[in-house]
C-alpha cells in the first residue's frame, strides 16, 4: 500500500490501516529522536506523541505522496520541544540544588567511550543547533531538504551547523588531535 | 538580516564560513559513530496503535473532521437563484424564522433560569455543559484515576474504566466552560505516580508538580483531553 493510499484509507475510517504508516517510518525517525534526546525512552515518549499526533491530524497532510517529509516535520517538532523543556528542567535543577553543582563528583576512572562522549557533548549544545548538526551530518539531509522540514532558511541552517560545529569542537578539545 | 531565536545571520556570514576540509573530516569523525541504528523496544508499535484507537474512539479520527463526504453538503458555498417573487417568499419565510427563533431563545432562557436558579445564583457564568471523554494508554496500569479542580483534586472520586484492549483506560467528565486543570493517578506495579496528559498543554503548580490544562468553549477553546 502507498502512502496516499495508507493516508486515504485512514481519512475513510480505517484506523487499522495507520499501523502501515507507523510500520514504514517508525525505524526512519528513531536514530535521529535518540540522538537528539540523548535517551531511548525519551525517544520513545516523542516518537509515540507524534505518531498520535499525525493521527489526529492526518486530514491537514495536503500531499499524501509526500508523506514522509510531513510526518518528519511532526516529528521534529515533538523532538525540539521535549528537549527544550527538558534542558530548562535541567538548568533549573543545577541552579536550585546545592548537591548539584558539580564540584563533588568524584571523576570517572575509567575513559567513556567515544560515542558516550560524543553524545554528552552534543547534549550541550543548544537545541537549535543540535538538531541542525544532526540532520545534517548524522542524517545526512541536504539543506534543500532540511528546509523542508524545519521551515527554517538555509542561511540560518548552516549557520547553526557552523555553531554546532564549533562548540562540539571546544566541548572535545583534547579528545581529537586534528 | 534574518534572527531567528535570538541568532542574527545574513547570506553574506553564511557563505563566509562555508565549512573547509578540516571542518568536514571534523563532523564526519562526530557523525560517524553515531550513524547506527538505533530500535524502540517491541511493545513501541502496540502501545502507539493503542493510543491511536484510543485517539479514535474518543471522536479524534481525522475523518471526522474532513468536510468532504456526510457533512460538506451544508458547509459547501452553493449559488441559489430566485426570480423576484421567489424572492419574496424566500425572505417573508426567512423573517417568520428569525422571529420564532428569538421566542423560543426567549422561552428556553426563562425555563432555564426557573430550572436553574439554585445553580445560577452560585455560579452565575456557566452556560453550557461540555461532556469531555478522558483517555489514558498504559498497559502496565492497575487502576487510573483522573483529578482534577472539577472533583476537588480527589484521588478517588473519578475512576477511568479499562477499555479491555491495549491497556486504554477512559472516563467520561460533565465539565462547565473554562478553563480545568487536571492528571492521572496511575496505580502500577512499582506503586502510584502522578502523570500530567502527555497530549494536552501542561502548567505547573508551586511544588513544581505538573497538570494538564483543558479549555472549553468560547473562541480561546483548546482541547486537552485526549
Amino acid at each position: 500500500m502507498k502512502d496516499a493510499a495508507a493516508v486515504a484509507a485512514v481519512l475513510a475510517g480505517d484506523v487499522d490501516a495507520f499501523a502501515v504508516i507507523v510500520d514504514r517510518y517508525r525505524d526512519a525517525f528513531t536514530r535521529y529522536a535518540v540522538r537528539m534526546l540523548g535517551s531511548r525512552e525519551d525517544a520513545d515518549d516523542a516518537l509515540q506523541s507524534a505518531f498520535v499526533r499525525a493521527f489526529r491530524h492526518l486530514d491537514r497532510c495536503r500531499d499524501p505522496d509526500r508523506l514522509g517529509a510531513w510526518l518528519y516535520q511532526i516529528v521534529i517538532n515533538e523532538c525540539r520541544t521535549l528537549a527544550t523543556r527538558r534542558s530548562r528542567r535541567e538548568l533549573r535543577l543545577v541552579r536550585d540544588d546545592p548537591e548539584v553543582d558539580g564540584t563533588s563528583v568524584e571523576p570517572d576512572e575509567t575513559d567513556p567511550p567515544l560515542r558516550s562522549r560524543i553524545e554528552s557533548a552534543l547534549a550541550q549544545i543548544e537545541v537549535g543547533q543540535r538538531e541542525a548538526f544532526i540532520l545534517k551530518h548524522v542524517e545526512e539531509l541536504s539543506y534543500e531538504q532540511m528546509m523542508e522540514i524545519t521551515g527554517l532558511g538555509e542561511a540560518a541552517l548552516k549557520m547553526r551547523v557552523k555553531r554546532a560545529r564549533d562548540r562540539l569542537r571546544e566541548l572535545l578539545e583534547g579528545v581529537r588531535h586534528e | 538580516m534574518n534572527d531567528h531565536a535570538g541568532e542574527s545571520f545574513d547570506e553574506k556570514d553564511a557563505e563566509r564560513h562555508q565549512p573547509d576540509a578540516r571542518d568536514h573530516a571534523f563532523a564526519e569523525w562526530l557523525a560517524a559513530p553515531l550513524r547506527t541504528p538505533e530500535r524502540l523496544d517491541m511493545t513501541w508499535d502496540e502501545r502507539v496503535m493503542s493510543a491511536v484507537l484510543a485517539e479514535a474512539r474518543a471522536g479524534n479520527s481525522p475523518h471526522r473532521s474532513s468536510t468532504v463526504g456526510r457533512a460538506g453538503w451544508w458547509t459547501r458555498p452553493r449559488t441559489l437563484a430566485f426570480s423576484p417573487l421567489g424572492g419574496l417568499a424566500v425572505a417573508a419565510v426567512f423573517a417568520a424564522l428569525v422571529l420564532a427563533g428569538e421566542w423560543c431563545a426567549r422561552w428556553l432562557t426563562q425555563a432555564g433560569e426557573t430550572m436553574s436558579s439554585a445553580v445560577a445564583a452560585v455560579r452565575p457564568a456557566p452556560d453550557t455543559v461540555h461532556m469531555v471523554r478522558f483517555v489514558f494508554v498504559d498497559p502496565t496500569a492497575e487502576g487510573v484515576y483522573l483529578v482534577g479542580d472539577f472533583n476537588g483534586w480527589s484521588k478517588e472520586a473519578t475512576r477511568l474504566d479499562s477499555t479491555g484492549e491495549g491497556g486504554a483506560w477512559s472516563v467520561s467528565v460533565a465539565l462547565e466552560s473554562g478553563r480545568h486543570e487536571y492528571a492521572f493517578v496511575v496505580h502500577g506495579p512499582s506503586g502510584e505516580r502522578w502523570v500530567a496528559d502527555p497530549y494536552a498543554p501542561t502548567v505547573r503548580d508551586e511544588f513544581d508538580t505538573e497538570s494538564s490544562v483543558v479549555v472549553l468553549g468560547g473562541p480561546a477553546s483548546a482541547r486537552g483531553a485526549t
